[in-house]
């Protein structure tokens, strides 16, 4: 049985070795299919391309090519979630922040998602700290289970004590910060327009009383604001089933202002989520 | 049938020593048939009586004659009469070269370690009669038939190629038409180095070529044949069929094609066949004059390009078009070199051939070159430079694409409707349009989701977690085990001693200076020494502890001094002598380092 089990770990493990590259490499053809589709000017086209490579696979290239398209087509609020999603996969590029910013301004956003984050503490250094306070914790711990005698008289163990709880206790705050900045960001959506037809574009989401299609808003966000989707217990989003099958979740202003229930269509979250 | 084979057993075991020593050894020799014409062959046998083991020995070379190697061998065991005999049979077929008389001398064999003659034998061969004649013109004629029932020719345009051209070239399998062929079992294969090959394609198939009198089926492949390896190389083609033959147990020859030219109806037999060797020089590329940019195209060849539009916007992709049409080597052929200056963005080509992808030799191949303009403006592409060789002019030619006028355009500027209404000071955004919003041309990294990282669930991350505890755990342990409670517990006496000695000297405390200086130089002596009770050591017995324990006279008289002057100064009272102190001190500390 255990044979069986091995030859089926080979099979499939060579499966994925093959097919992977593969996938990559029709992502490829694909991102230059939509290259082409926008040079000649089917924009349309283009963004179908982009969204179905998206359903496997992700690049910064990708999505700010996708925000731009969608620039062009002028839903600036599907731009800022691409734009988004191009800077968490590539936050050194400074192009895409001041695509960011121009989208934000067109679409009439005011950005409150990093008010208060001092950069260091961001999601992008959460390993670093976790790295930082597990080399600190385990030196202290090797050094003094290696050299250090149990004299407690001495001075100098006192002092090198406080430095290294002073250290594990900052860098454990720094660790902190990054995971709140990072539980943060998985529970961060943008609104949306349900709808991408040009011709039914809106330029504020209700957030509703009541999750509900008839229930009045309680307050109205700009399309492309950050919203925040409140958890439950095992840190997944809250969401209410309507009798029509329509899904709602709680979401709040990142000043945690407005709040109200938003439909599943109405917004998207920036990183991978399970709210689809 | 079991008990029969015990029985044969038995009897086999209970005879033959009877059997091989019934009879005394003798050697005969013959030719059989003894005078043969030179078309014919005879036997040459040497027959063994008496004993059924191989004679040892070797046949003299006659010149004019061929034996056969390996001899066919006959053991036999008889009753003849009543009287057992055995026999033991070599025969070799011995072939004719030349006419004459030959005579295979008397020779010494080795039969169970006895030595015996065997005697001389003599063949007559004549000269050939008119049936031999017939016969051999006949078998030549088949064999030239068989030759010609199938076979392979190969077809080169040239003698020679240059190293790394390509050309198109033909094979061809020659089928006989009476030949029984139920399958090509092997298309043809190069036989030979130095040179490759594309793969055989679909053949071309042509019904009634004539050939030596006869009517043909040819199946034509054509490949393109690109030389790799300067020199002379050897060049042939092997191939097999399957064809149908009837058995013949009768042939002289047993060879089923020959005595039966039409084969007929019967079992399937392989036929290899193979084409004649050619030679193919391959020639290196000449070196004189040869162009900067050639990157290795050999062959006639033109460029061509084309852009898919003339007006775009600063940022969007434009397609780039190259085309290089002739005949040449197309599967070898890199992208030419783009340089179209700083004003574009240029993607890596996407190729594509259109022609005899068999060959890859004859057609045009395209490279798509995704090109994004940087700056607005009209902007010129220049022409893209080409070198390749000329074979059959044997000169290095280099060309040019045509160039191409683009403009660029600015792209829109973003005005905001609402603030227009609402104020016309903010009518324009204060960042410029034409630096945002460029359209990546390559798709970067690939990542295969968005997600945070989860350290915290990682199994490397808690694998680290447990090795650092293994190992923190594994050093307390060792230490722990190490530790020696009754040695600290004299190193913790020696530093208080250390401290004792300090204090006296800082408060000028000679007698208590003394006293702890022999404390300690007891203590440390009993340490060394593994004494337990260090305290009740005499100045004598620690000067025999360490003479037992051979340490150097230098190092024993230092003690001693120290110990003499601790117990001379411990009661002098004479605390102004501070220098005194600090010196002994000194050399106490000294001299203690030497202990250990």
């Amino acid at each position: 049985m255990n044979r069986i089990y091995l030859k089926l770990y080979f099979i499939i493990s060579a499966a994925c070795f093959t097919l992977l590259p593969s996938l990559e490499a029709s992502n490829n053809k694909l991102f230059y299919d939509a290259v082409r589709a926008e040079a000649s000017g089917d924009l349309v086209k283009a963004v179908d391309i982009y969204c179905k490579i998206t359903e496997s696979e992700h690049s910064a290239n990708l999505h700010a090519n996708l925000a731009n398209l969608y620039f062009k087509l002028e839903d600036y609020a599907r731009a800022i979630l691409h734009l988004r999603k191009a800077i968490w996969l590539d936050p050194e590029n400074r192009e895409h922040s001041t695509n960011l910013a121009f989208a934000m301004k067109m679409g009439g956003v005011v950005d409150q998602t990093d008010l208060d984050l001092v950069p260091a503490f961001s999601v992008y250094y959460q390993i670093h700290w976790l790295i930082a306070f597990n080399l600190l914790f385990w030196i202290g711990i090797f050094v003094a289970s290696s050299f250090l005698q149990p004299s407690f008289r001495n001075a100098k163990v006192y002092v090198l004590g406080a430095f290294w709880i002073a250290g594990l206790f900052f860098s454990g705050w720094g660790w902190y910060q990054s995971n709140l900045s990072s539980l943060n960001l998985n529970r961060e959506v943008i609104a949306i327009n349900a709808t991408t037809q040009e011709n039914d574009l809106k330029e504020n989401l209700a957030l509703r009383v009541f999750a509900g299609s008839g229930s009045e808003a309680n307050t109205e966000v700009p399309l492309g604001s950050s919203l925040f989707l409140d958890l439950d217990g095992n840190d997944l989003p809250r969401f209410h089933t309507s009798p029509t099958g329509d899904k709602w979740f709680l979401a709040r202003s990142a000043s945690g202002t407005n709040k109200g229930w938003v439909r599943e269509e109405e917004i998207e979250s920036i990183l991978d989520f399970a709210i689809k | 049938m079991n008990r029969f084979c015990l029985l044969i057993f038995w009897l086999f075991v209970l005879f033959t020593p009877a059997l091989s020593s019934a009879e005394a050894v003798r050697i005969e020799t013959s030719f059989d048939p003894p005078n043969i014409t030179l078309a014919n062959t005879s036997t040459y046998k040497i027959v063994v009586h008496g004993s059924q083991q191989g004679p040892a020995g070797g046949l003299p070379q006659i010149d004019g004659l061929k034996f056969s190697n390996p001899p066919q061998t006959f053991r036999s065991a008889s009753f003849i009469n009543g009287v057992p005999s055995v026999r033991f049979e070599l025969s070799f077929t011995v072939t004719p070269q030349r006419e004459g008389t030959f005579v295979v001398p008397t020779l010494q064999l080795t039969i169970e370690g006895k030595s015996y003659q065997a005697p001389a034998a003599k063949l007559s061969v004549v000269p050939p009669t008119q049936a031999d004649k017939i016969r051999q013109a006949e078998r030549r004629n088949q064999e030239n038939n068989l030759k010609q029932a199938a076979f392979l020719e190969f077809q080169c345009p040239r003698p020679f190629l240059f190293k790394g051209e390509t050309v198109e070239a033909t094979v061809s399998l020659f089928l006989w038409d009476k030949l029984p062929v139920t399958r090509i079992d092997q298309v043809p294969l190069k036989i030979g180095d130095g040179i490759s090959m594309t793969e055989l394609g679909q053949p071309n198939e042509e019904r009634g070529v004539r050939r030596f009198n006869k009517s043909y089926s040819v199946y034509s492949w054509k490949f393109g044949l690109t030389g790799a390896l300067p020199g002379k190389h050897d060049l042939s083609f092997g191939s097999s069929i399957r064809v149908r033959v009837r058995n013949n147990r009768n042939s002289r020859l047993s060879n089923p094609f020959f005595n039966d030219p039409f084969f007929g109806f019967g079992r399937e037999e392989s036929l290899e066949i193979k084409s004649q060797l050619q030679q193919l020089e391959i020639r290196p590329l000449p070196s004189l004059l040869r162009p900067m940019g050639f990157q290795g195209a050999i062959g006639k060849l033109s460029i061509n390009s084309s852009l898919d539009t003339n007006r775009v916007s600063v940022g969007d992709p434009i397609k780039l078009t190259l085309t290089i049409s002739g005949s040449g080597n197309f599967a070898a052929m890199p992208a030419p070199k783009l340089s179209i200056g700083e004003n574009f963005k240029v993607g890596p080509p996407a190729f594509s051939f259109k022609g005899n992808e068999a060959t890859m030799q004859k057609g045009s191949q395209t490279f798509e070159f995704v090109v994004t303009p940087l700056q607005a403006g009209l902007i010129d592409i220049p022409p893209v430079d080409f070198s390749f060789f000329d074979p059959s002019e044997e000169k290095y030619f280099s060309i040019s694409s045509q160039s191409h006028s683009i403009r660029v355009d600015p792209g829109e500027i973003w005005t905001d409707p609402k603030q227009n209404n609402l104020s016309t000071q903010n009518s324009v955004p204060s960042v410029s349009r034409q630096d945002l919003f460029q359209t990546e041309s390559e798709p970067g990294q690939w990542e295969e989701n968005l997600s945070t990282p989860k350290p915290l669930k990682s199994s490397i991350f808690w694998i680290a977690q447990f090795g650092c505890t293994i190992v923190a755990a594994s050093i307390l342990i060792f230490r722990i085990r190490r530790r020696n409670p009754k040695l600290e517990l004299r190193k913790q006496k020696e530093k208080l001693l250390d401290g004792k000695i300090r204090e006296a000297l800082k408060h000028k405390d000679t007698s208590g200076f003394h006293q702890a200086l022999r404390r300690k130089i007891r203590l440390r002596v009993g340490i060394v020494c593994d004494q337990t009770n260090t305290s009740a050591l005499s100045s004598s017995e620690i000067i025999n502890l360490l003479r037992q324990k051979q340490f150097p006279e230098n190092v024993v008289t230092d003690i001693l001094n120290l110990l003499k002057v601790c117990d001379d100064l411990e009661y002098a009272q004479n605390p102004n002598n501070v220098t005194t102190l600090e010196l002994v001190f000194k050399n106490a500390s000294a001299t203690l380092k030497n202990i250990k």
